[in-house]
């Protein structure tokens, strides 16, 4: 092993000495007038077909040219172009280059340029951007499976439209999920409950994998999934974009419109989508949940059919000293749950009614609906700039199923109960956002970035069940971050967070009596579930990281502590979740979570391969989480297992390698490899990994595009999955076998009376393969995953 | 060249992603039992109301047992948590008014035992419990928290509404 190690370590080395060797290259920095770096200028060699564009910090290189005179000539939208003349020797040439304005300026320029800076603050862990055509290209039912393409996401699936993100195998409360640049607030911490966002309103996602606290507080451990849903561009009259789709497996059926108007200082817009599917198929006609044979009706998985609908306008205006955006948006869903099985628990069903139609949505099902409310002022004095935002959400979460007597509960729900008896949980969120941000750019060198942030919430619950009670919360920030660029390809950067939270919970006692002893005949009492609890919480967070970037190549180093507040349900849950069996207890004395971690992000290119390798290192002080111990309880579990929340000492590591190789003009070989250990260094799970832990998975795609006509393009592309078996679990979950999958896809540009389309058709899990996801919800009842899926989709952008 | 790398790029995320070993972390749920000769109560069994009965099964477990809990509820809708394969003949469905419910659970302190305990459902004659269709569930652990789940479907009656069909 360590001669190949060995062998293989030199092997590399003389790979990247031939390189150094070979290599003169010119390379600099572009600035406007004003001596702000331009991103996306254009820089061209004369003399060669090659083009390059400048990144972010204004900074371009092009290598691989012999040593000789050359004319460059670099450009960019509302600037005079500019040609050089550069004499190039054995080794490299830097270029520093000022353009001027040039005298008719657009601007739709200046506002790209608004969109930009939205983000110059350092993301302090590597990250990964997708446009709203990655998102279209990969759509594959949900926002979540269409990012787990990308090495180090995951989607948590809970049936076919629904999935909730997790980021190297953290999830839950453990990331942040912002809508520009509002932390989007539902009930993320339950495992069943998905990103309530509609999904074809992106226009583009950036992943930031590593600890993130810094931009959003608590939370942000895993790191941070930004959507941009609203990008306003301005002079671009009346346009439009329609998009519907259709799946065969489970006959969903989907369209979205975009509609925008835009003139020399407003942008209105208004989106609107929805969808509707049927319960989803399976490969085989049975699945097994213990030893019990559950029959399915032509491998459809009973009641998982569903539907979603959205509605958003947003208003954004340029003004004379700041651009206001006010943004208004409207979400529902609805979807069965597998009725067979509600939770672990197997069910009986009336087949004859479940299985009469694959669209109904019966018991057990949710519903859910997500207003949330936005407004957005930047400012612009100077080299300063100030943004104010304010937002408003409120999430509302009903789940339905039977009543069922449990426990002691009595046999039917009595009529004195303020809801009905189907309703199991109801959960109520309003949250209240408030940010300043400003920011601060110091010459060519030095960038700032302060801000405050404070966030009130108020959660009420309902419903027969009890898992949390009611609690409200006020907490707020600052913050403070500061970019150096040491040279043109250098720069460190830092920050850093302090937070204080204050949580107050209401107490909550049983709506029915559970007697205290076995034969006698003693008073039965109310259980009280939880009493009066209020917690403050101080903490703070930081990051550094140190980066060295050219065009070609780039690397990272990232370090950050980050922190997250316990919830409600850690602190003081006391019922039973009879979807798992399991009584579960929160802990009033349990400290803030704590993490660090360390990043390092390696970047290597050249004209035909590029090469990202991010491994990590991380660990919690206190990794949060529910413990099934070994104990039932008779009276307040009702003879259930005890799930206790405690703390343990968690070490992290692992990485992505992404590899993309394009070894001709129309062909492209593309690698995902993802890793991830986790183990457990102390508490009662010793040795133990993390519940949900992502297995090794390796994708690789091939492709195929070549450009027709003129602008117009054909894609076809061939995906091949490798996920190994996951064989590193802690109670309860199950071994999960490896497994490989297939998939296709296609797509085209065309014309059709004058208009331009797009239109694209997928094969997902092209054989048929009966296979199981790890992370998963329904991987606890041995639910297998969808078998093949086509879909076909078309847009139309007027 | 191309080749090369690609091959080198290969290997190098083959040693990046290969270092993880099996562990020696207990990963068995315990077993349950119900085959041994004269194990009860058996899928279909009858259990009679203020009559006594003993439950009697093999509990076992790699590393160490911890507890068990029996619950008692009854399946007059025939909502079926059974883990059994075998289906037994239900009455038909009802509602019920008092049905009968046994919660309780016991510590266990070895690897493996022969479970044979005493067990009375007593019933007031004055509020008799509806009989029927009952699950006996049982759950065991072991001292990791894995846990084995055994649903069988038994038939609750009084003695005396037999004698008197």
């Amino acid at each position: 092993m360590s001669i190949v190690v060995r062998s293989y370590l030199f092997f590399n080395l003389l790979i990247i000495s031939n390189y150094l060797v070979a290599q003169s290259r010119i390379h600099g920095r572009v600035y406007d007038q004003e001596g702000k770096a331009l991103t996306g200028a254009i820089v061209q060699v004369k003399e060669k077909p090659e083009v390059v564009m400048t990144d972010s910090l204004g900074r371009f290189s092009t290598s691989g040219l012999p040593p000789g005179f050359y004319t460059l000539q670099v450009s960019f939208m509302g600037c005079t172009n500019q040609s050089l003349r550069v004499s190039l020797q054995e080794n490299s040439e830097y270029l520093e280059v000022h353009l001027q304005p040039s005298p008719y300026q657009l601007n739709e320029i200046t506002i790209q340029e608004k969109n930009l800076s939205e983000n110059t603050s350092p993301p302090f862990g590597p990250s990964v951007e997708v446009s709203a055509n990655f998102l279209q290209r990969y759509d594959q039912g949900s926002l979540m499976q269409s990012l787990s393409r990308l090495g180090g996401v995951q989607s948590q699936s809970i049936g076919s439209g629904t999935s909730k993100p997790m980021i190297r195998g953290l999830g839950s409360n453990r990331l942040v999920v912002t809508e520009n640049g509002v932390k989007h607030e539902s009930q993320q911490w339950g495992m069943d409950h998905g990103l309530e966002m509609d999904q074809y309103s992106a226009d583009k996602v950036k992943v930031i994998q590593g600890p993130s606290s810094l931009k959003y507080g608590s939370d942000a451990l895993a790191g941070i999934i930004e959507v941009q849903s609203f990008s306003p561009v301005l002079n671009q009259g009346f346009r439009g974009k329609l998009n519907a789709h259709t799946h065969s497996n489970s006959g969903r059926l989907g369209s979205h419109l975009t509609l925008s108007w835009s003139d020399s200082t407003y942008h209105v817009e208004m989106k609107a989508g929805g969808t509707r599917y049927g319960d989803y198929t399976v490969p085989g006609d049975s699945v097994d949940i213990y030893s019990f044979r559950i029959p399915l009706d032509e491998g459809r998985l009973r009641n998982t059919a569903g539907r979603d609908h959205s509605l958003s306008f947003a208003f954004f205006r340029q003004g004379e000293q700041a651009d206001q955006r006010l943004q208004l948006s409207y979400y529902f869903q609805q979807a069965g749950f597998f009725a067979n099985a509600h939770g672990i628990e197997p069910r009986s069903v009336d087949y004859s009614l479940h299985d009469r139609s694959n669209w109904d949505i019966l018991l057990p099902q949710f519903w859910v609906k997500h207003y949330k409310f936005h407004y957005m002022n930047d400012r612009k004095i100077g080299s300063w700039s100030l943004k104010q935002s304010f937002a408003y959400q409120f999430n509302h979460r009903e789940e339905l199923s039977e009543y069922t007597q449990h426990g002691f509960m009595p046999a039917s729900l009595p009529d004195s109960l303020s809801y009905w008896s189907e309703l199991d949980r109801s959960f109520k969120k309003h949250s209240y956002h408030y940010q300043l941000i400003t920011h601060y750019q110091q010459g060519n060198r030095w960038q700032f970035e302060q801000g405050l942030a404070f966030e009130g919430q108020r959660n009420r619950i309902g419903g027969r069940s009890f898992l949390l009670p009611n609690f409200n919360q006020l907490g707020g920030g600052i913050f403070s971050t500061a970019r150096y660029q040491l040279s043109s390809y250098h720069s460190i950067s830092g920050g850093f967070r302090i937070d204080a939270m204050q949580l107050k919970s209401e107490q909550h006692a049983d709506w029915f009596a559970t007697p205290l002893l076995h034969d006698v005949e003693s008073e039965p009492v109310y259980l009280m579930r939880s009493s009066e609890l209020e917690k403050t919480f101080m903490n703070y967070a930081w990051s550094i990281s140190y980066e060295w970037e050219t065009v070609d190549r780039a690397i990272a180093i990232h370090l950050g502590r980050s922190f997250r507040n316990p919830i409600a349900k850690e602190l003081a849950a006391n019922g039973v979740n009879y979807h798992y069996f399991s009584y579960e207890i929160g802990n009033p004395d349990l400290d803030q979570e704590v993490a660090y971690q360390g990043d390092v992000n390696l970047r290597w290119s050249n004209t035909f391969i590029e090469l990202q390798i991010n491994p990590f290192l991380g660990y919690f002080e206190n990794y949060l989480f529910l413990d099934p111990t070994s104990e039932y309880d008779q009276l307040y579990g009702q003879g259930n297992q005890v799930f206790r929340y405690s703390e343990a000492a968690v070490l992290r590591t692992g990485g992505e390698v992404t590899l993309l190789t394009r070894f001709s003009s129309n062909w492209m070989l593309g690698n995902t490899t993802e890793y991830l250990y986790t183990e457990q260094l102390s508490g009662t799970k010793l040795g133990y990994p993390l519940p949900f832990s992502p297995p090794l998975s390796s994708l690789w795609s091939l492709s195929y595009e070549m450009d027709y006509q003129q602008e117009r393009a054909i894609r076809f592309e061939l995906d091949y999955q490798l996920v190994a078996a996951q064989t590193r679990i802690v109670a309860p979950e199950f071994i999960t076998p490896s497994y490989q999958l297939f998939g296709f896809r296609a797509q085209a540009d065309f014309s059709l009376f004058g208009q331009e389309f797009t239109s694209s058709f997928q094969i997902q899990n092209l054989l048929n393969t009966r296979y199981w996801n790890h992370t998963s919800l329904y991987r606890l009842m041995n639910l297998p995953e969808m078998g093949r899926n086509i879909q076909i989709s078309l847009h139309y952008i007027f | 060249m191309t080749t090369k790398q690609l091959v080198s790029l290969l290997l190098l995320s083959g040693i990046f992603f290969g270092g993880c070993d099996t562990d020696s972390i207990d990963q068995e749920r315990p077993v349950i039992d119900f085959t041994l000769e004269g194990s009860f109560p058996q899928a279909c069994d009858t259990i009679y109301f203020n009559e006594g009965f003993e439950l009697r099964a093999y509990f076992s477990d790699n590393e160490g047992l911890a507890s068990f809990s029996l619950d008692v509820h009854h399946n007059f809708d025939h909502h079926s948590h059974s883990t059994e394969p075998v289906s037994c003949e239900l009455d038909s469905t009802k509602e019920a008014t008092n049905p009968f419910v046994y919660i309780q659970d016991y510590l266990l302190d070895s690897a493996e035992i022969q479970v044979s305990e005493q067990i009375l459902f007593s019933s007031d004659s004055s509020q008799r419990h509806d009989s029927g269709d009952y699950h006996f569930f049982l759950r065991l652990t072991d001292i990791n928290g894995w846990t084995t789940y055994r649903g069988v479907p038994v038939k609750l009656l009084y003695r005396d509404s037999v004698l008197n069909k």
